[in-house]
């Protein structure tokens, strides 16, 4: 069975600034509050034996999006187990920090 | 006789894939049953690989007269190496770990290894028939492991289980008129007639083990607790003529 995402969620927002937001799959036309995390399924990988698929291993793509350059977030989240920092980019005035992590 | 045809569509096969790894590890389970040296069959679940190799039957010509006049050939060995990302805990034992009575959780290593036997499937599949064309099983009897390393990494950016790896060792064993042997293997293509069919479910029930029937179906099927047939109970289960 896999393993659920809600603790996941609630790593994600035990991470973000106090008042910043966790969103799971937003859909386009919500309006997000800054700052906030956004994530989304990025990857399954798995390991095999036995003919199957014995591991599975979800990896999530996780944005931070923040009007602050200097937010401690990114760093948090690249301190996370099985996270890797993907790139920065800025769009809008808005700072967005790419990660994925894995759990 | 006509002439050789190569790669004929349904004709084109190859061996894939590893499932159903069982273990037996050596002991007498019921002194009544002359039938196998082992105890009852344990699941091995996460078996990613298991490479065969023979080693031994090495040329040692001899010359006299001036002529080659001898070409002894050295006995054949099996070693094994098995790659797996859990192992049963009946395996501990046979990888020199103890566990004390009475107290769970407690591993003593550097213990005494057992000697195991293993089944296994692979499959053989065909052109037409993709990878369910058929299956081989193949028994190995009288294995030892020997010790081997385990890298214990830090968690980093990827998901990495550690898969373990043993070297394994085989002694021969007796088998009525042929030359001691280590491992035998049954080819399910060629079991055709309805008896031969039966026979070769027979083995792999005797191998792997099967659930009695739920009440009220019938015909009624007993449970069988899966075991490690010797060479000779194999032979027997497999030339049954159903007379």
């Amino acid at each position: 069975m896999a393993r659920s995402r809600l603790p996941f969620q609630l790593i994600l927002e035990q991470t973000v600034d106090a008042g910043g937001k966790v969103y799971f799959q937003p859909p386009a036309t919500l309006n997000m509050v800054f700052p906030c995390i956004r994530y989304t399924p990025e990857r399954i990988d798995g390991d095999n034996a036995d003919n199957r698929t014995y591991l599975t291993h979800k990896g999530y793509n996780v944005i931070y999006i923040s009007r602050d350059p200097d937010s401690p977030v990114p760093e948090r989240l690249r301190m996370l187990p099985m996270s890797r920092f993907v790139r920065y980019y800025s769009h809008e005035n808005l700072h967005h920090w790419v990660f994925t992590i894995y759990y | 006789m006509s002439a050789l045809i190569w790669d004929k569509s349904d004709e084109r096969f190859y061996q894939t894939g590893i499932d159903n790894v069982a273990l037996y590890v050596k002991g007498t389970p019921d002194p009544a049953d002359a039938t196998t040296d082992y105890l009852t069959g344990v699941a091995w679940s996460g078996v990613s690989s298991i490479a065969e190799s023979p080693s031994g039957a090495e040329s040692n010509k001899i010359y006299a007269d001036n002529i080659e006049y001898l070409n002894l050939i050295s006995a054949e060995e099996l070693g094994l190496t098995i790659t797996a990302y859990d192992y049963p805990d009946e395996f501990e034992q046979c990888d020199g770990t103890a566990t004390p009575e009475g107290v769970a959780g407690l591993k003593i290593g550097q213990q005494p290894r057992k000697s195991f036997g293993l089944a296994y499937r692979t499959r053989i599949g065909s052109n037409e028939d993709g990878d369910s064309h058929g299956y081989r099983i193949h028994i190995v009897y009288n294995c030892k492991a020997a010790p081997s390393e385990r890298t214990y990494n830090t968690v980093n950016e990827s998901p990495e289980a550690i898969e373990f790896s043993w070297s394994i060792t085989t002694t021969k064993e007796k088998f009525s008129t042929y030359a001691p042997v280590v491992n035998l293997t049954i080819d399910s293509r060629k079991f055709t007639t309805t008896q031969q069919q039966a026979n070769l479910q027979e083995l792999c029930e005797t191998l792997w083990g099967r659930d009695a029937s739920a009440q009220g179906v019938t015909p009624a099927v007993t449970a069988l607790t899966p075991k490690l047939p010797k060479p000779a109970e194999v032979l027997r289960i497999l030339s049954q003529t159903g007379g």
